[in-house]
């Protein structure tokens, strides 16, 4: 993708970034960090032991100025695979706008950035960071 | 709990002292923040003065259990002297509708607590939150900004504010933080912190 294809993407002075959504589609993110959360529950099942694995994780823009976007996640296993999921909502300094540049708000700007994490692939990227800032 | 709200021009002898050596105790030994301190086991910056406002939160045997610092835009502050690029590229605000809240910690060493990052889950944050909202609100502010650990977001976020970030967040010794922005709600009560 071209710098061309991206929108030009600027920032309030209440410290949003605006765009619309087709346009917040168009921008790669890149993965900037991803931790475990230290107060992850450990608690018991059927007699086993099961250890709640929840993080977060951070992706940026590489655009100026930078869109910022980070999510919680939670570990599960399941037939054998342990995979990893988005847990709540996604925080970020996005507002998104309508066709007439007007603010559609919080909770409308929130839907629209799950459905946009929900179609990033970010799964390995988190998982192959945890895996390495974590080695023992 | 009780909440204490002011200057140290205002608060009684050895007060302040005992909030500088909580924020020691929090910043610098809890949280391992390198940061430069004016004498050993107190916690002050260039930001901390006789006209700084303080949060501060104390258990029932007279413990600092919480503390917060709050800076008006108008004058120096952390996020805009050290801190700017958190900005996003944004012109640090000069306003009195802004204000800084920082130094904020809610870890009560007098009860017993899992971890740093306990300190953001218990009654107190609410309260020292609270009331550094409406303190600041009774003097006009309308948003605060805040530097913080990325924790911070979730938990605002948790408690019902509006809060958002102003950038990525960025690694500075050797921890992530982040700018974030409290918008005040119009409805807060402000009545009962004046003074």
């Amino acid at each position: 993708m071209s710098s061309l294809d991206i929108p030009p993407i600027t920032i309030s002075q209440d410290g949003y970034v605006r765009l619309m959504f087709d346009a917040l589609l168009k921008v790669p993110l890149i993965h900037l960090l991803s931790g475990l959360d230290e107060d992850a529950p450990t608690f018991f099942s059927d007699g086993a032991i099961q250890a709640a694995i929840t993080g977060y994780t951070e992706w940026v823009s590489t655009t100026t100025p930078a869109i910022s976007m980070g999510w919680d996640w939670q570990l599960s296993a399941s037939q054998g695979r342990t995979y990893c999921s988005r847990m709540g909502e996604p925080r970020s300094n996005i507002m998104l706008v309508n066709t007439y540049q007007q603010d559609i708000g919080v909770m409308k700007t929130t839907t629209l950035l799950i459905t946009a994490v929900d179609k990033l692939d970010w799964q390995d990227q988190v998982m192959e960071s945890i895996n390495t800032r974590y080695a023992r | 709990m009780q909440i204490v709200s002011g200057t140290p021009r205002n608060f009684p002898v050895g007060f302040y002292s005992k909030v500088a050596q909580y924020r020691h105790k929090v910043f610098v030994e809890l949280l391992g923040w390198k940061l430069k301190t004016r004498e050993e086991g107190f916690e002050q910056d260039q930001f901390d003065g006789p006209d700084t406002v303080y949060i501060v939160s104390q258990d029932e045997s007279g413990s600092v259990a919480g503390c917060a610092r709050l800076l008006p835009t108008t004058q120096p502050y952390l996020l805009k002297e050290v801190f700017p690029q958190l900005l996003n590229g944004m012109v640090p605000p000069e306003t009195s509708d802004v204000w800084e809240l920082s130094r904020f910690a809610a870890v009560n060493f007098n009860e017993p607590h899992t971890s740093a990052l306990g300190q953001f889950s218990s009654k107190v944050t609410i309260q020292l939150l609270n009331a550094a909202i409406a303190y600041a609100a009774a003097r006009g502010a309308k948003r605060l900004i805040t530097v913080s650990p990325l924790g911070v977001e979730r938990l605002l976020h948790r408690l019902g504010h509006h809060a958002h970030r102003a950038g990525p967040p960025m690694i500075i010794d050797g921890h992530p933080i982040f700018a974030c922005w409290i918008e005040i709600k119009p409805e807060i009560d402000t009545g009962t912190v004046l003074g």
